[in-house]
């Protein structure tokens, strides 16, 4: 309840915030309805120029539609969605100009070669020097040996990476990458978020997923969505620290500890000692202080030999897992 | 309108690269050979004077089985495969795809015409032809092809289905075909000036090329009427995608 509390706080204050000139993505009161059911519910967000956004949610939490909407290919049913400046209902065709999107089927005409599909779509951005750039953009994805390859050749990866190519092409002001790891093996995985964080600092990127350890890994900020609605917004570090509620330190000793819960207990600024087996301890501790430096005199003047000591943050996924279950039971709480 | 020609060449190209388009044009070309040698020869025979309208009447024929082939992929692959959001979330506007998409077919279906082209070489090399003839037909089967292609991306930008494209193809194709026919039925069972014969008689497809152009009439009648169905049935491509958008 209480983490719900801090994070109902924050994305408020985060509303006011909203009107800065910087914003590349500036979303608010995005609804969309298909039929009765609500696929997004009054979403508002904002993403600063040079940011990397990730949004993380499970499947058909409604990350595709918002980034649909965002991208030009269909409308909201309410609300405003402002990209690179430009409103993308009202001015859809210079907003599209300044996006580049890679949907989440990574749609691509398997009959051509890869250098005909981006000369292809390099003439529909009407990109002057059109043949240098293809051959900049397929330097940064590493593909600039495979510009011959028929498209259907290519394995799901190398696929990928020329609909990243596609979509930086034009060099948008805003990327907006649906899903841009899925399906890949652990090595591509990490080319490609190498490449997402290269570009980021330059561009803004907004990309979804629902991988929480790549929200961690490449994003500056994490919007939490599930079921059409932001549960939390912040830095992947800062929902940790804010959401666990304090900070958390693992200690380990040699030995089974007899006697070490009472003497840990005893250390100010505990509040809550969890065994986890012979010897090994997770501590609960009141946010703030380094407790760290007290927990290992405790240790040492208590004659234990101390092995390991470790602060321990709420993994993301953690956040997530409770941030949906808590969700979950409110709407129980409601209908009972 | 840049746009229209990125596209229209890409469609254009993709012909060269399609098997079902080489079937097709191989296909067409071999019946259109084996029908004018018969036309020739049979006319040859009674002592006429053979005409290009030998190839040009049965090539309308033709062009009902063939078009709807040619066109079916157009906007509905696009749709299949998920292209279509890469298109419509590209600076693009949806008439400029949609004309782009046939005018890429149309110059396909105009290459096709111009292999014809040899016919009126060999019948000047042999005889004597009616040159209006030549010329009105080549026209007229222009603007024809264009109408019945548009036609296709119409009933192409409708599914997203490979076979329930040319289905609803060849329904609108064949309904506009034969609807000349029933305005003859008309007349026959309640005679004279029936509103209803004028205007199916009107809107038949043959009937604007087979009573005019092929016989070296250039009408602007029929030049109005088949720029129509080219702009109505695009116009309403151009909708349907549209509203693909909204749902």
């Amino acid at each position: 309840m209480k983490a719900i509390a801090v994070c109902a706080c924050y994305v408020k204050k985060n509303l006011t915030d909203n009107f800065k000139k910087d914003n590349m993505i500036q979303v608010e009161g995005l609804t969309k309805r298909y039929g009765s059911r609500l696929a997004i519910d009054h979403l508002t967000f904002h993403a600063d120029k040079g940011e990397i956004v990730g949004f993380l949610g499970p499947n058909g939490a409604g990350k595709t539609t918002t980034m649909r909407i965002l991208t030009g290919y269909m409308p909201a049913s309410e609300g405003k969605a402002i990209v690179a400046g430009r409103d993308v209902f009202t001015d859809s065709l210079e907003a599209r100009k300044r996006i580049g999107y890679l949907p989440e089927t990574v749609p691509l005409y398997t009959e051509m070669s890869v250098w005909q599909y981006l000369d292809f779509m390099g003439e529909l951005r009407q990109l002057p020097n059109r043949d240098d750039r293809i051959e900049e953009v397929m330097e940064s994805v590493h593909m600039t040996d495979r510009a011959d390859s028929l498209i259907s050749n290519l394995s799901k990866g190398m696929r990928q990476r020329v609909g990243l190519a596609q979509a930086l092409l034009h060099k948008p002001e805003v990327l907006i990458l649906d899903e841009p790891t899925i399906g890949l093996d652990p090595a591509q995985v990490r080319d490609v978020r190498e490449l997402i964080r290269e570009l980021g600092g330059e561009r803004t990127v907004m990309l979804s997923t629902h991988i929480l350890s790549e929200a961690q890994a490449i994003c500056n900020r994490v919007l939490i969505i599930n079921k059409g609605k932001i549960l939390a917004e912040d830095t992947p570090d800062r929902l940790r620290a804010r959401l666990s509620g304090g900070d958390r330190v693992g200690v380990k000793v040699m030995g089974d500890g007899a006697g070490l819960t009472e003497a840990l207990n005893k250390v100010p600024g505990v509040t809550a000692v969890h065994p986890i087996k012979d010897g090994e301890y997770e501590i609960d501790a009141a946010p703030g202080g380094n407790i760290r430096p007290e927990i290992a005199k405790a240790v040492v003047n208590g004659g234990w030999n101390l092995m390991e000591l470790k602060a321990m943050g709420m993994s993301l996924e953690e956040i997530y897992l409770q941030l949906v279950r808590e969700e979950a039971e409110e709407e129980e709480a409601q209908n009972a | 309108m840049r746009n229209t020609w990125t596209i229209a060449k890409r469609e254009f190209v993709h012909y060269f690269v399609s098997p079902i388009a080489y079937a097709v044009a191989v296909l067409f070309l071999s019946i259109l050979g084996l029908l004018f040698v018969a036309n020739v020869n049979n006319v040859a025979q009674q002592g006429g004077s053979p005409s290009i309208s030998f190839v040009f009447g049965p090539l309308t024929t033709l062009l009902l089985f063939f078009a709807p082939v040619l066109t079916m992929r157009l906007l509905a692959d696009e749709q299949s495969k998920g292209t279509l959001e890469l298109l419509l979330t590209a600076p693009l506007q949806e008439w400029e795809l949609v004309v782009g998409k046939w005018l890429g077919a149309w110059l396909f279906g105009l290459c096709l015409l111009a292999t014809t082209t040899i016919y009126a070489v060999i019948l000047y090399a042999y005889g004597n032809p009616d040159t209006g003839v030549v010329y009105a037909g080549l026209l007229g089967l222009a603007l024809l092809i264009g109408a019945i292609l548009a036609i296709g991306v119409f009933a192409s930008s409708v599914t997203g289905n490979l076979i329930a494209s040319v289905a609803i193809g060849y329904a609108f194709v064949l309904t506009i075909w034969i609807i000349g026919f029933a305005g003859q039925v008309v007349r026959v069972l309640f005679g004279g000036n029936q509103v209803i014969a004028t205007v199916t008689e009107y809107i038949d497809f043959a009937g604007h090329f087979s009573n005019t152009f092929n016989r070296g009439i250039i009408d602007t009648t029929d030049i109005v009427y088949f720029v129509s169905v080219i702009a109505i049935t695009l116009f309403l491509a151009t909708r349907v995608v549209e509203a693909r958008r909204w749902r």
